[in-house]
């Protein structure tokens, strides 16, 4: 290909790239921007400062909120990743009956609408009777966590060459021992990523905790929602700030980890 | 030489994909008997089953009907770890996540081998292929001759009953899989231990091998050693598919190999004598070239200068065409240009009847 016919080399690429990137990104750098505010006013900007990250950290209400998200997060993580690797293994290495409309069940929820799988929850724990609360919360989270944690395990079982679990039986390996020492070893890279995914979304969750939360299960984002319902402050910018760099934290461990196995 | 006990009995062994209309035939009743301590080769083009014999030996294909028998005891049911042969696979299969130490000690220590007792096994092993001092590799920093000694290493470490190699040499480029032949035969001479080598290279299985069973279409068509594949193959495929040969048809009446057109040889040129009508094939290197005199005539369509030796196709009167291969000595000329007239004879015995009859 001559140099001139590359895409990037057309008039008009670069500019659109970077009116995408503003697009994508600019107001998450006002966000940030703002939560080092001095002023109360959030959109006025008056000086640097770090009193809202102080504010934080000493707000009890926010503390909690944090607690919850991430007892939830990492109970959901948990257990989604258990069954998502459970179903991975299940549906890897052969065909059978039905296998295809089982792979379209596992990742429908993905195109569920949230707020209709909010509702069902809500109205199946109610149905049950169950007391809203922390736990509802955590069953909620670990269904649509699933899919999540699903893909990335059932990408990297797909790439595993069928003739190493064969080459461990030969080698008077039985079926635990070909999972722990072989299998387990080499899907690693993508039950970690599906773990890091499953967190995430489960951390990001609004609309589906907001309906099956009770009182004192009130996650982060549930409580921001509600902070700003007073109004947007720098605190409200200072606690986003924060739940981004955890997710951007988490993203990039799992680039890290992709990156180091591939 | 006294003839070694059988390692393994393969004993009417059938195996169909699929079931009711739509099973596929993979082997149909196939029957050997492989000898311990000895280099055995199933040779066939793909398709031909050869692959699934092997892989139901090792235990990852079922047998759906017959019996495999490891010194005399019956494989079927058994699940691939509880049997104790190893298999070199094609693509290697080596855990990438393993150093080369770690690979070779893997057999070692599922079966249970004590920790004290592994490493100089691996030492040991690693010497043996010739890799001493790559322990700590991992595979992907080898290149494929290296992958495939380690390979070799990871299946020969726990000393198996039979060791199973499935076209294990056709990674390499040329001069490796020279090499690796060689190595391969040392090796088994060395450890003492029956290999079962599949391959789709005649030529592989030829150097390599004590005895060869050649396969085609899941069916077995002969079992030999080389020299009696070659010399004296069993059919028309055999003779078709190890080495150069040329099939012709002719008719044999008393002491006479009549030709049509083209004249006739003695019929001490054959290996076997059946009056009438017969179908013969004869290797290109057991002609004579000769301008005139005796033999049968024809004319020569093509000639092609391969280095070690030069092939020329020859147009018999009667229409068939036949291959002549003369080794080259340093400056000889050439026996006969395209477009001339030649004899052509053979040493008795050179003619193999085939046992089918005469093809038109």
């Amino acid at each position: 290909m001559q140099a001139s016919q590359k895409l990037w080399r057309f008039r008009g690429v670069s500019s659109t790239a970077l009116f995408a990137f503003v697009y994508l990104y600019l107001p998450i750098v006002v966000l940030v921007a703002l939560s080092f505010n001095a002023n109360r006013i959030a959109t006025l900007w008056t000086g640097f400062s770090l009193d809202w990250y102080l504010k934080v950290m000493d707000n009890e209400n926010i503390l909690r909120a944090t607690r919850n998200s991430l007892i939830i997060a990492c109970g959901a993580t948990a257990l989604s990743t258990v069954f998502a690797t459970m179903a991975a293994l299940a549906m890897s290495g052969r065909r059978f009956r039905g296998m295809a409309a089982i792979n379209a069940m596992l990742g429908l929820p993905l195109l569920v609408p949230e707020i209709v799988t909010a509702v069902a929850s809500l109205l199946f724990f109610l149905a049950l009777g169950m007391e809203l609360g922390l736990v509802t919360v955590l069953i909620a989270h670990t269904v649509f966590c699933i899919p999540f944690a699903y893909l990335p395990i059932r990408a990297r079982l797909e790439g595993l060459d069928p003739r190493l679990a064969e080459a461990a039986a030969d080698l008077y390996a039985g079926p635990f021992a070909t999972f722990r020492r072989v299998t387990l070893p080499l899907i690693l890279p993508g039950i970690l990523s599906g773990a890091m995914l499953a967190f995430i979304v489960s951390l990001d969750d609004f609309v589906i905790t907001f309906f099956v939360a009770g009182a004192g299960a009130t996650t982060l984002p549930v409580y921001i929602f509600g902070l700003i319902r007073m109004g947007i402050t720098p605190e409200v910018n200072a606690v986003s700030a924060l739940l981004l760099l955890v997710s951007m934290a988490f993203v990039a461990l799992s680039y890290w980890l992709g990156k180091r196995q591939s | 030489m006294p003839e070694n006990r059988a390692a393994i009995e393969i004993d009417q062994v059938v195996k169909r994909f699929g079931d009711g209309e739509h099973a596929v035939v993979a082997l149909d009743h196939v029957s050997l008997s492989i000898r311990e301590n000895e280099f055995f080769t199933l040779l066939g083009p793909s398709g031909c089953g050869k692959t699934t014999l092997l892989r139901m030996i090792a235990g990852f294909e079922d047998v759906s009907d017959g019996d495999i028998r490891l010194y005399g005891d019956s494989l079927t049911g058994k699940l691939p770890f509880q049997r104790p042969v190893n298999t070199v696979f094609q693509s290697y299969a080596l855990f990438p996540h393993l150093t080369v130490a770690e690979n070779i000690a893997f057999g070692l220590e599922m079966r249970g081998v004590a920790r004290n007792d592994i490493a100089p096994r691996v030492e040991s092993m690693l010497e043996l292929v010739k890799l001493t001092g790559f322990a700590r590799r991992r595979p992907h920093q080898l290149s494929g001759g290296q992958q495939q000694r380690v390979a070799l290493a990871r299946a020969l470490a726990p000393h198996p009953q039979v060791l199973l190699l499935d076209e294990s040499l056709s990674a390499l480029d040329l001069k490796l899989r020279k090499e690796m032949q060689v190595e391969l035969k040392r090796l088994q001479r060395e450890t003492g231990i029956t290999f079962v080598f599949v391959t789709h290279d005649q030529e592989e299985a030829l150097t390599m091998s004590d005895r060869i069973a050649v396969m085609a279409s899941g069916k077995l068509q002969q079992v030999g050693r080389p020299e009696d594949i070659y010399d004296r193959p069993a059919n028309r495929f055999v003779a078709d598919f190890i080495g150069e040969t040329s099939f012709l048809s002719g008719l044999i009446a008393g002491d006479q190999l009549l030709f049509g057109e083209a004249g006739s040889l003695p019929a001490a040129v054959l290996d076997s004598h059946r009056e009438g009508l017969a179908a013969v094939a004869v290797r290109p290197e057991r002609l004579q070239i000769a301008g005139n005199g005796q033999g049968i005539a024809g004319v020569v369509s093509e000639v092609v200068y391969r280095g070690v030796d030069t092939v020329y196709t020859v147009q018999l009167a009667d229409g068939q065409p036949c291959r002549v291969r003369k080794t080259n000595s340093l400056g000889a000329a050439r026996l006969a240009e395209v477009g001339q007239t030649v004899r052509l004879t053979a040493e008795p015995g050179a003619f193999h009847l085939l046992r089918e009859a005469a093809h038109v």
